[in-house]
C-alpha cells in the first residue's frame, strides 16, 4: 500500500505531503484532483463528479463549495472556480456548467447571448480531442472584462463557461490591461484541456 | 373565437391541474375541449397538436426526467404556443441541493424548460417568433420564471401557488445579473454573494428585473405555506400578483410564520418544496421516498427480527437500496427535525393559537417531535457506525446482521410508533388544511363566485331549487356521460342498421340462391333422363324397362319464419329509450339551472367533439 505517493488519492494523502497551493490546502477542492502529479507547472488533474469531463485545474484557484452541485442523474454538474484570496491584485471567476442535454448548440449560442444582454460572436478554437468543439467569444457589455466559452459534442453533452476577472482597486489601468490580457490567456489554455469523457467515438 | 379565452383564469388553472394526471396526447385534447366548453359554454373550433416531454428526444435524455406538455393552438390567423410546465419528477435528484440555496436543482430544470420549448417549436416546425406562454404551479411556475425573466423563452407566463425566485439562484442562472450585483455591491470573488443581506438582495433582484419584457401573472393563495416561508426566505415574487384569501376563519399563514426564526423557516422551506412535489406525484408514501428515499413497499410486511433477516436474506438489493438511501438523506432531514424540535414550542404554540390545532395535538406534537429527533439521532448512530457505501460498485456493507436488526428495529419501533402518536392526535388531519391551500382547487374555488365551484378536477354547479336543500351536480361528469351515452347510442344505432341490412342480404340471398340449386338439379335430371337412371341403379334393377322422360313434380315452399321485423324494432325501441333517459337526464339538469343558458348549449355541444 504505500509503493510511492502518486498512487495515493490526493484526498486521502496527509494535507502535509500535498503541494502548497491553495486548490491543494482546500479540502473540497482536493476531493476533485485525482494526483498530485501536475500536468504541466501549475495545472493538476481535475475530475468531475459526475465522471462527465476532466481537466487540468489552476493550482491557485479553489472550488466554491457552496454553490457547487451535481445531479445523481449524472446530467448537471456546476463548478465555480475562483481565487479565494480578494486582496490579489486580480481575482478571476470561473462559472462552468456541465449539461448532459440540449437541443442544438446554436439555441445555447442564443441563451448565452440572452443571459449576458449582447449578441455574442463566437469564434470557434482548434479542439485538441476529436468530435469535440470549442468556441469562444468576448463579453463587450459587461462591467468587467470577460469571455463566454461554449464546449460540446455530438452526444449532446456540452459545458458552458462565463469567466470574469476585477483588478483590485488602485491599480493602474495599464497594469490592470496587461494582467487580464495574460490571464486570459492562461485560463483559455486551461478550459482547452477539458475533456468530455462520454464523446461518440468516429 | 379567439385564443385570449385560454388564459381565463379558470381554463388554465384546469389545464394545469389536468397535466399532473398524464394523460396521453388524445385525452388530453379531449380534457382541453370539455374545459373550453365547460368554462365559455362554446365549442373550440381551432386546431390542437399536442407534444410530450416524453416525446422530445433531447428532453427526455435527461434522466432526472423532466415532465412538461406543449400544446399549439390555432385558429383563425391566430396561433399560440402554451407549455405547460409541470417541472422535475425526480425526488431525489432535488434534494441534493438543499444545503445550498437549492440553486443547481431548479437551474438544471429552468434549463430543461428552454431545451423542451426550442425542441418543441422544432417539432411542431413554428418560428421562433411565435407566441409563447407558460402555464404553471409551483415548482413548474418557478423553472418558467427562471428563464422568463433571464431570456426571452416566454413572453408571457401564469402562474399559481408559484415557487418564487431565489436571488442567490438568479445570480448563478443569469450573467447578466451576476454582473450587475457584483458592481452594485463592489463584490470580487464569486463566494462574497453570501455575505450579503438576504432582504438587500432581495430588493435588488426586484429592481434589476423590474424591465424585464415577460409578462407575468400569479395567482397566490394568502394561505399558501410555501408562500409564507418563501417569502420570509429572501425569495422574490414577480408580476403582477393577485393575492386570494382562501381561507377566511383562519389569519394567513404568513403571519404565524413571523414569529418563527429564520434557520427554522429555511429549514420548513426546503421540507414544503419536497412536499409539495411529492404530494402532487401521490400519497404518503410518495411523501417518505422524498424525504428519504426509502420506498417504504419494501418495508410493508416487516413485523419482527424473524421479518427482517429474512428481508435482509431474501431482497439484498432492496436493503442495499435502503440503507444507501438513508446515509445519503436521514443526516439533513435529522438536521431538520432538531430544528423544528428545539422550536417546538413557538411553532406548536403559534399554531395552536391561530386555531389550526387543539391543545392536545399541541402537546402530542411537541412530545412526538422530540421522540422523532432521538429516534434519528439514534439511527444515524448506527447506520454511520455500521454500513459503509462502497461508492465503486454501489453495494452496501453491513456490519453483520446485528446492524440491519437494530437500524431495522429503531425504525420499526420508536419512530412508527411516534409518527403513529402524531398520526392519532389528529394533528396531521389539522394541518391538512394548511397543504391544501398550495393547491390549485382551494383557489380556484376562492376565486370562483355563485353556482360554480370545483372538486377535483371536475366543475359543479350548485342549485338552490325551491329553497330547499342545495343540489350539486358534476357538470364535467354530467356532460362527459351524456357525450359518451350520445356516441354509444349512435353506435348502437348504426350496429342495428347494419344488422337490418345483413338480415335482408344473407337471408333472401342465400334462399334465392338454394332455391336456384334445387331448380338446376331438377332440369339437370329432366334434361337426361337417362343417365339419371343409371346413375340410381334403376337399369340393373328393371332390364326390360326403358327411361324415356322424367318430370319432376316440384313444389318449393317461399322463404318463411325470416322475418326479423319484430326484433329488429325491438332493437331500434332500446335505443330510443337510451336515448329518452339521456335526454331526461339532460333535461333534469338543464331544469335545475333554468336561467344559465349555456347548460343546455353545452349539451348540445358536447356532442360536437
Amino acid at each position: 500500500m504505500t509503493n510511492g505517493k502518486e498512487s495515493a488519492a490526493p484526498s486521502d494523502m496527509d494535507p502535509k505531503d500535498l503541494p502548497d497551493v491553495p486548490a491543494f490546502q482546500d479540502e473540497f477542492t482536493r476531493s476533485f484532483l485525482t494526483s498530485t502529479e501536475p500536468v504541466r507547472e501549475g495545472y493538476y488533474p481535475f475530475e468531475a463528479k459526475t465522471g462527465k469531463f476532466t481537466m487540468a485545474f489552476p493550482g491557485d484557484m479553489e472550488v466554491i463549495e457552496r454553490s457547487y452541485t451535481n445531479a445523481s442523474a449524472r446530467d448537471s454538474e456546476f463548478v465555480d472556480i475562483t481565487h479565494m484570496d480578494n486582496e490579489l491584485d486580480l481575482v478571476t471567476n470561473i462559472q462552468l456548467k456541465y449539461y448532459g442535454f440540449m437541443s442544438s448548440e446554436e439555441s445555447i449560442k442564443e441563451g448565452m447571448s440572452k443571459n449576458s444582454n449582447e449578441n455574442l460572436d463566437f469564434r470557434p478554437l482548434e479542439s485538441q480531442y476529436e468530435g469535440q468543439y470549442i468556441e469562444y467569444a468576448d463579453l463587450t457589455e459587461a462591467h468587467r472584462p470577460a469571455f463566454a466559452t461554449l464546449i460540446w459534442n455530438d452526444n449532446k453533452d456540452n459545458i458552458r463557461i462565463f469567466a470574469d476577472m476585477s483588478c483590485k482597486k488602485g491599480l493602474s489601468s495599464q497594469r490592470c490591461d496587461e494582467m487580464v490580457k495574460a490571464e486570459k490567456e492562461r485560463i483559455l489554455k486551461s478550459l482547452k484541456t477539458i475533456k468530455l469523457t462520454e464523446t461518440k467515438e468516429g | 373565437m379567439s385564443l385570449e379565452k385560454i388564459t381565463t383564469t379558470n381554463i388554465w388553472m384546469r389545464l394545469v391541474n389536468t397535466e399532473y394526471d398524464n394523460l396521453n396526447s388524445k385525452e388530453l385534447e379531449l380534457k382541453f375541449k370539455s374545459i373550453y366548453l365547460e368554462e365559455t359554454g362554446e365549442l373550440y373550433e381551432g386546431d390542437i397538436s399536442i407534444y410530450h416531454s416524453s416525446e422530445s428526444e433531447v428532453t427526455s435524455k435527461l434522466n432526472s426526467g423532466y415532465d412538461g406538455t406543449a400544446l399549439l393552438l390555432s385558429n383563425n390567423n391566430e396561433e399560440k404556443l402554451y407549455v405547460i410546465n409541470q417541472g422535475t419528477t425526480n425526488l431525489a435528484d432535488w434534494k441534493e441541493n438543499i444545503k445550498g440555496p437549492f440553486a443547481g436543482k431548479s437551474e438544471k430544470q429552468a434549463e430543461a424548460t428552454r431545451t423542451f420549448v426550442d425542441d418543441t417549436k422544432r417539432n411542431f416546425g413554428v418560428g421562433d417568433g411565435v407566441e409563447t406562454i407558460s402555464l404553471g404551479h409551483s415548482l413548474g411556475h418557478h423553472n418558467s420564471s427562471m428563464t422568463g425573466i433571464s431570456d426571452d423563452t416566454f413572453d408571457e407566463i401564469y402562474g399559481v401557488n408559484g415557487l418564487q425566485i431565489s436571488p442567490v439562484e438568479a445570480y448563478n442562472y443569469d450573467f447578466n445579473f451576476y454582473d450587475a450585483v457584483n458592481v452594485h455591491f463592489g463584490l470580487r470573488g464569486k463566494n462574497d454573494i453570501y455575505e450579503i443581506p438576504t432582504n438587500e438582495l432581495a430588493e435588488f433582484t426586484k429592481e434589476f428585473y423590474a424591465d424585464a419584457p415577460v409578462k407575468i401573472h400569479q395567482y397566490i393563495s394568502e394561505d399558501d405555506p410555501l408562500y409564507a416561508v418563501t417569502e420570509k426566505a429572501g425569495f422574490v415574487t414577480f408580476g403582477d400578483v393577485t393575492k386570494v384569501d382562501t381561507k377566511l376563519e383562519t389569519d394567513g399563514i404568513k403571519e404565524l410564520v413571523d414569529d418563527i426564526p429564520d434557520d427554522v423557516i429555511a429549514s420548513f422551506r426546503d421540507l414544503a418544496i419536497d412536499y409539495a412535489d411529492a404530494d402532487n406525484k401521490g400519497g404518503v408514501n410518495e411523501v417518505v421516498y422524498q424525504l428519504l428515499g426509502v420506498q417504504m413497499e419494501y418495508l410493508e410486511g416487516i413485523e419482527g427480527k424473524a421479518d427482517l433477516l429474512k428481508w435482509y436474506a431474501m431482497h439484498n438489493d432492496e436493503v442495499d437500496e435502503t440503507m444507501r438511501a438513508l446515509k445519503d438523506n436521514l443526516p439533513p432531514l435529522a438536521d431538520k427535525i432538531r430544528l423544528i424540535s428545539q422550536n417546538a414550542d413557538t411553532i406548536f404554540g403559534r399554531l395552536y393559537e391561530a386555531g389550526y390545532i387543539d391543545e392536545e395535538q399541541k402537546k402530542v406534537m411537541i412530545e412526538e417531535i422530540g421522540n422523532l429527533d432521538e429516534g434519528l439521532t439514534k439511527i444515524l448512530g448506527l447506520i454511520n457506525a455500521n454500513v459503509g457505501v462502497n461508492e465503486e460498485s454501489w453495494s452496501v456493507a453491513l456490519g453483520g446482521d446485528i446492524a440491519t436488526f437494530l437500524i431495522g428495529k429503531e425504525i420499526a419501533g420508536s419512530l412508527t410508533e411516534s409518527i403513529q402518536n402524531i398520526l392519532d392526535s389528529g394533528t396531521l388531519d389539522s394541518l391538512k388544511g394548511i397543504k391544501d391551500s398550495h393547491s390549485i382547487n382551494e383557489l380556484l374555488n376562492a376565486m370562483t363566485k355563485g353556482k360554480k365551484s370545483y372538486i377535483g378536477k371536475d366543475l359543479i354547479y350548485t342549485a338552490n331549487a325551491g329553497g330547499g336543500e342545495a343540489i350539486k351536480v358534476n357538470m364535467t361528469a354530467a356532460l362527459k356521460m351524456y357525450r359518451k351515452g350520445a356516441m354509444l347510442l349512435d353506435e348502437k344505432r348504426t350496429a342495428i342498421v347494419r344488422l337490418e341490412e345483413r338480415l335482408n342480404e344473407e337471408i333472401a340471398i342465400s334462399y334465392r340462391e338454394e332455391k336456384y340449386k334445387v331448380l338446376d338439379g331438377i332440369n339437370h335430371i329432366e334434361a337426361s333422363p337417362k343417365s339419371f337412371a343409371y346413375e340410381r341403379g334403376w337399369m340393373h334393377r328393371y332390364p326390360l324397362y326403358e327411361v324415356e322422360s322424367l318430370v319432376v313434380d316440384e313444389h318449393i315452399e317461399p322463404l318463411r319464419n325470416a322475418d326479423m321485423d319484430e326484433e329488429v324494432r325491438e332493437l331500434y325501441k332500446n335505443v330510443e329509450s337510451g336515448h329518452m333517459m339521456l335526454e331526461d337526464y339532460r333535461k333534469a339538469i338543464e331544469e335545475l339551472f333554468r336561467k344559465e343558458e349555456e347548460v343546455a348549449q353545452m349539451f348540445d355541444l358536447v356532442r360536437g367533439f
